[in-house]
């Protein structure tokens, strides 16, 4: 099989280096013995490789003496024609062995319109997609991240799920499937493994134990966390191609419409001091150009500017750039963001969510005009040319004036940051609001697609300035986003069988605008709701 | 400033490995190495490193070039010493040398490139096909490209061709043109064997 992936199906694919592992700190071990775990990210290698979650995971994993751990990620079109064409099942990064030969198999799920390149991992893999179908000789199948906060629509096909963090959770499902593997009697299915998997805090195993009374796991103390210092560093360009450092997991703030800050509880810090030896250490072993300090809100974590100072101090002669995204505009401070960007120019980031403050109080978005026009101001002043902001529509209460505010909002910035900096740019960014499970919101009613698409055309008639640039979210990626993330959008709708039509009408990619064909998508929700 | 000169072997997995994605490769190299290297002046500061003619995808190499410019001295030694650690596998540096900082650039001096082709069937009859024609037309982008002035000398043994083509600012032949060339005879591998 290795020559003729080599030989015959790399060469004759795009972005080949997409498939071949070996890079710079990816660990090859040998499979003997070993629980041999797989970890998949269901969309392309740039993607998958940007997620820290996977690779803290995979740090976790491979440093076990009992456990091996490989990645997957989802091939493109060309790939998984070539792959058919030669009769190749899908195959691990690291060592090229067929995926169907690992013991468990980990999604990590962080985007619903990944659903349909999750089932064509499996399919690709000659694993049965139904896990009624499939027996104790497959691979354990589980999922995790943040789409596990609505987990039902995924009930048919997965085995397990992790509720919440996983680090923890990750070594007692694999001590667990040792224990049953090592039994004198192995079982021809995966059952007393299920058992004994639905005993342990966090996990959802349909059929074994009730969702409502499965809690989330929480890493109580993130200092106890082994974070990964020597990262993977891939050959290629990925989506966030830089050391990811940790600094918080939660949020203070209580958006209403927040998800990950609804049900990351309680907040939670990496010590100031580990941040900083992290970020010196990840750097040393990768050769990073740029560091990035995440979490959901930067300027809460209570010692940032000592951080990103000692960082700047550190890394400015090198010209390693220190990033801080998830900044309010309120906490934004000139002289730090000129500590921060001595080296390369990056875009900032802020995100009023909407035009008026009488919708971001009814969100609870703790933000007034005069913080955004002020913290604006200053990024522009101390030499920053592009600001990018965040908008959502369909909020719960949106009037037109709301919508008008996004403009008037938009307008008096590029105004006043002009003012300051004449090649001051800004990019719009809206997306459409989805009532998330798990949120305070998650009641309320998401609008319709004509909706969205009306709200998008008057932004995009009337947001005309020459230095704004308006981006949006397609209307129908959002309104499938919905159905799977909403207990309110696809109530009654049996998402699973909707979600299976689609995937074998050939929806793939569907977070992909070339490759999203809503009509398909359409065909499978119009088929299952004449049942009901 | 300081101009030191890299011979490296590129194999293995990294002929899958582009240009781009080489040239950023190297610049985490030099970082992981912590070398002195210089940086441009400007907007977003960058290593000073240059590259010889960029090699086709899929392809590997026994004589890739690159100048690493330093801002202190060290000895080549060092230097070699220093990338060696930390260099990954499908890499093997030849030689480093410090060569002096006026000298042209690397993709100014060189003119040919010579690439060694082990083919599936006899290549001997093809081989002197292309020697005995005078042109040899290939499509890029719509356009017609006489591709025979290209090529300066084929020698061929067994399966083995070696093929000296141009490579240089006026026009090189590409690595899909250079295997459409003994398409008939199937290609086992092609490799780039030297560049002078």
């Amino acid at each position: 099989m290795h020559d003729l992936i080599r030989d015959k199906i790399l060469p004759a694919v795009s972005k080949p280096a997409r498939y071949i592992g070996n890079e710079l700190n990816s660990i090859h071990k040998g499979h003997k013995g070993m629980v041999k775990v797989a970890l998949c990210y269901p969309d392309t290698y740039e993607i998958g490789m940007s997620n820290l979650g996977l690779s803290i995971l995979y740090h976790l994993i491979i440093k076990r003496e009992d456990a091996i751990c490989e990645r997957v990620f989802s091939p493109w079109p060309d790939m998984e024609a070539a792959m058919k064409e030669h009769g190749v099942p899908l195959f691990s990064l690291e060592s090229w062995k067929p995926i169907k030969d690992f013991d468990i198999l980990g999604f990590s799920l962080q985007h619903e319109l990944t659903y349909t390149n999750m089932l064509n991992i499996l399919k690709l893999s000659d694993i049965p997609l139904k896990r009624k179908e499939r027996t104790g000789g497959h691979p354990l199948i589980i999922a995790g991240g943040a789409c596990t906060n609505n987990p039902e629509p995924l009930s048919d096909f997965i085995d397990a799920f992790v509720l919440g963090d996983g680090e923890e959770v990750i070594r007692e499902i694999i001590d667990a499937y040792k224990s049953c593997r090592d039994r004198p009697q192995p079982t021809p299915t995966h059952t007393p493994l299920l058992d004994n998997l639905s005993k342990i805090d966090g996990v959802y195993v349909p059929d074994h134990n009730e969702l409502k009374n499965v809690k989330r796991r929480t890493v109580k103390d993130l200092n106890s966390i082994d974070y990964p210092a020597k990262p993977i560093v891939p050959f290629i360009e990925v989506v966030h191609d830089r050391a990811t450092i940790e600094i918080m997991r939660g949020c203070p703030r209580r958006c209403s419409f927040c998800q990950a800050g609804t049900v990351n509880k309680p907040v939670r810090l990496v010590d100031p001091e580990k941040v900083v030896a992290l970020a010196k250490e990840t750097i040393k072993n990768t050769g990073f150009e740029e560091v990035s300090l995440v979490s959901l809100s930067s300027c809460d974590y209570p010692r940032i500017w000592e951080v990103a100072n000692e960082l700047g101090k550190a890394f400015g002669p090198k010209r390693i750039s220190v990033s801080l995204p998830s900044m309010r505009p309120d906490s934004f401070r000139a002289d730090i963001a000129k500590e921060l960007q001595n080296v390369r120019k990056s875009g900032i980031t802020l995100a009023p969510e909407a035009g008026t403050q009488r919708l971001r109080d009814h969100i609870h978005k703790d933000l007034t005009e005069e913080n955004i026009l002020s913290s604006i101001g200053n990024a522009f002043a101390s030499g920053a040319n592009s600001v990018k902001l965040y908008f959502m529509i369909g909020l719960p209460t949106e009037t037109e004036e709301d919508l008008a505010g996004i403009v008037a909002l938009s307008n008096r910035i590029i105004k006043e940051g002009k003012t300051v900096n004449p090649r001051a740019k800004i990019t719009v960014n809206v997306s459409t609001f989805i009532p998330k499970k798990n949120t305070p919101f998650e009641n309320e009613k998401m609008i319709s697609l004509d909706k969205i698409q009306k709200k998008q055309n008057y932004l995009k008639q009337n947001l005309r300035h020459k230095s704004i640039e308006l981006r949006w979210h397609k209307a129908e990626m959002s309104v499938i986003e919905g159905l799977f993330s909403s207990l309110e959008a696809g109530r009654g709708l049996p998402m699973a069988k909707i979600l299976l039509d689609a995937f074998e009408a050939g929806c793939r990619f569907d977070n992909w605008t070339e490759h999203f064909d809503y009509c398909k998508w359409e065909v499978a929700i119009a088929a299952h709701k004449d049942q009901i | 400033m300081q101009r030191i000169r890299i011979k490296y072997k590129k194999g293995g997995g990294l002929v899958f490995i582009g240009h781009l994605d080489m040239i950023r490769l190297w610049e985490r190299a030099v970082r992981r190495g912590e070398l002195p290297v210089a940086y441009s002046q400007g907007y977003n500061p960058r290593q000073k490193l240059a590259f010889g003619p960029p090699l086709p995808l899929g392809m590997a190499s026994d004589c890739e070039y690159l100048d690493i410019f330093l801002e202190k001295w060290a000895s080549a030694e060092k230097v070699k010493a220093d990338l060696e650690l930390t260099l990954m596998p499908g890499i093997e540096i030849l030689g480093v040398t410090s060569v002096f900082s006026g000298m042209p650039s690397i993709s100014s001096s060189i003119k040919t490139a010579v690439y060694e082709i082990k083919t599936v069937k006899d290549p001997s009859k093809k081989a002197q096909e292309i020697l005995s024609t005078n042109s040899i037309i290939v499509v890029r982008k719509e356009n017609q490209m006489d591709i025979r002035p290209m090529i300066k000398k084929i020698g061929f043994s067994g399966n083995t061709v070696n093929i000296e083509v141009r490579c240089d600012n006026s026009g090189s032949i590409k690595g899909s043109e250079l295997k459409g060339l003994f398409k008939e005879t199937g290609i086992a591998s092609i490799k780039r064997t030297n560049l002078f």
